[in-house]
């Protein structure tokens, strides 16, 4: 059994300090060296109580798809102690991206390959949380792995994770499904997800427009209805109403 | 979710009735524990139609319950007459969180109708939907704060409130103690909570003034009223702390106290301010 015990984060002034650096281009340097290094003084002992022992991601796929769903399933198994509380502290995040997995992260989102004045954005998107922004746990390349297992995964003892390999065939659900008021909702997020597996024909081709189609539907649903009083069956039964539009749909 | 601004296909009852004849309000109570965060409802639905709806089993009390930093989102039905308590895990919530509350259909009605109070619905019946909302009391949001329990942890007497109001209001008769901010205020605390270089004038803006108030209901003799509160044990506590003594506990040394609690709030801001002032020079 992995022990569990403590481990350090970033402090809130070392994170305000490295943005601050960030936002001046005065520390992108840093990204491209073969380690980042944290001082002392810029950590503190989390209270979350997650293994210290190091996870090993695989490399980050090639392609348009650049995460994958083994790797994330891995994190989160490794992490499956993270309350939400706990995992929604960007000082955590953020300490990971420049610690355990800063190979990783050089490797999936590269730094040297963007224009000069875009670098700063880049990896303040990528390496850390805008703690105004909730839905920036989506855009840090190391959270997102975690919170998309943690929001998908089921009670199926056969195989809990087909709505997180669902997730992973289109990272467009991490933009429009997930962060938004409908997909914080479990019955929602699941019926949707369960509805494009169910259905694989009729998203075979078009995935995403088809998606999105069917999200704006709720959304707009849900200006006059408490779509999180019903069950999974009426939501799907929603769903069903749109398959002659969705049919229509061309990219 | 803002329904304030979205125009329903059907009229519903709003706090003041709005285009139904009538007034629903919802009254919410709040208790944040390290380990369970307990709503404590109650409902005030003054409207013939839709009382008959609730007591039928055709509508019933519904509370929305939204955290965007943890992702959180759950419905929760309240039946009968809607009041009774909600609990979450602690864990779930960080920062601000939603509490919407409706009256919703909880089957399908072919012919819902009200009492209106313009012309233009008189006579017209609606198709409703299971789900559909027929009130909407409002929406209030609160800022979860987990030192509240933390012994030391000062500051976190209070919890701040977002209400429809007008005017700042302190209830004493939650745990912890809520500030309750007009829409526009409660917008522009959240970002001076969360900067850095304005720590001391968020205590001096908005506990400060809150404190000086408590500890004059403290030191009064309503005081026994609240004593099952934790806030009130956490200050019988502090009072009793050598250099609260050497102050002494009394209504002529409220202002000392309360700057000594919170390690003199007023000097701290005056030099956050100085700094941002200077700093804006430099620019």
């Amino acid at each position: 059994m992995t022990q569990k015990i403590t481990r350090p984060i970033f402090t809130s002034s070392a994170l305000i300090k490295m943005k601050e650096d960030l936002r001046g281009r005065r520390s992108i340097k840093k990204y491209l060296n073969e380690r980042f290094v944290i001082l002392p003084s810029d950590m503190v002992e989390s209270s979350s109580k997650v293994p210290t022992k190091k996870v090993l991601l695989s490399d980050p796929p090639g392609g348009g798809k650049r995460d994958s769903a083994e790797n994330a399933i891995k994190l989160f198994e490794a992490y499956s102690s993270l309350t939400p509380e706990d995992a929604s502290d960007e000082r955590f995040w953020a300490y990971l991206t420049h610690s355990d997995f800063f190979d990783y992260m050089k490797k999936r989102t590269d730094v040297s390959a963007q224009k000069e004045e875009k670098c700063s954005k880049y990896i303040m998107d990528h390496w850390f949380v805008d703690p105004m922004s909730p839905a920036s746990l989506m855009n840090n390349d190391i959270s997102r792995l975690w919170w998309v297992v943690f929001l998908t995964k089921t009670k199926d003892a056969k195989d809990p994770y087909v709505l997180t390999r669902e997730i992973f065939s289109m990272l467009d659900y991490t933009t429009h499904l997930l962060p938004g008021t409908q997909g914080r909702n479990e019955t929602i997020r699941f019926a949707v997800l369960e509805f494009v597996v169910e259905n694989p024909d009729l998203f075979s081709k078009n995935k995403e427009a088809k998606v999105r189609l069917i999200m704006r539907k709720l959304n707009l649903r849900g200006g006059y209805s408490a779509l999180s009083s019903l069950d999974s069956n009426q939501i799907k039964y929603l769903l069903k109403e749109a398959v002659p539009e969705l049919k229509r749909v061309i990219k | 979710m803002k329904l304030d601004i979205i125009s329903l296909p059907h009229p519903i009852l709003r706090k003041d009735g709005g285009e139904i004849a009538g007034r629903f309000e919802t009254h919410i109570g709040l208790t944040i524990g390290k380990e369970e965060t307990v709503l404590t409802m109650s409902q005030i639905l003054h409207n013939e139609a839709i009382q008959e709806l609730v007591s039928s089993g055709k509508a019933s009390f519904f509370a929305d319950i939204s955290c965007s930093s943890t992702m959180y989102r759950k419905g929760v039905e309240l039946l009968g007459e809607g009041s009774g308590q909600i609990k979450i895990n602690s864990k779930d919530l960080r920062d601000t969180v939603v509490v919407t509350c409706l009256i919703i259909a909880t089957q399908n009605m072919p012919r819902y109708k009200n009492l209106y109070t313009t012309d233009f619905f008189d006579g017209r019946t609606f198709n409703i939907h299971k789900g559909e909302i027929l009130g909407y009391s409002g929406s209030d949001s609160f800022e979860v704060d987990k030192d509240w329990e933390t012994p030391g942890s000062k500051g976190s007497f209070f919890m701040f409130w977002k209400h429809s109001g007008k005017d700042v209001k302190y209830e004493l008769g939650s745990d912890p103690i809520l500030i309750k901010l007009p829409e526009k205020d409660y917008e522009n605390m959240k970002k001076i909570k969360k900067s850095e270089d304005l720590k001391g004038v968020f205590i001096s803006l908005y506990v400060y003034p809150a404190m000086l108030w408590v500890v004059s209901e403290f030191l009064s003799e309503r005081s026994s009223t609240y004593n099952h509160r934790k806030w009130h044990k956490k200050l019988t506590d502090i009072t009793k702390e050598d250099q609260m003594q050497h102050i002494g506990v009394s209504v002529e040394n409220i202002p000392e106290l309360v700057q000594k609690i919170f390690d003199y709030p007023l000097t701290r801001s005056l030099e956050d301010l100085n700094k941002v002032v200077e700093k804006k020079f430099m620019e």
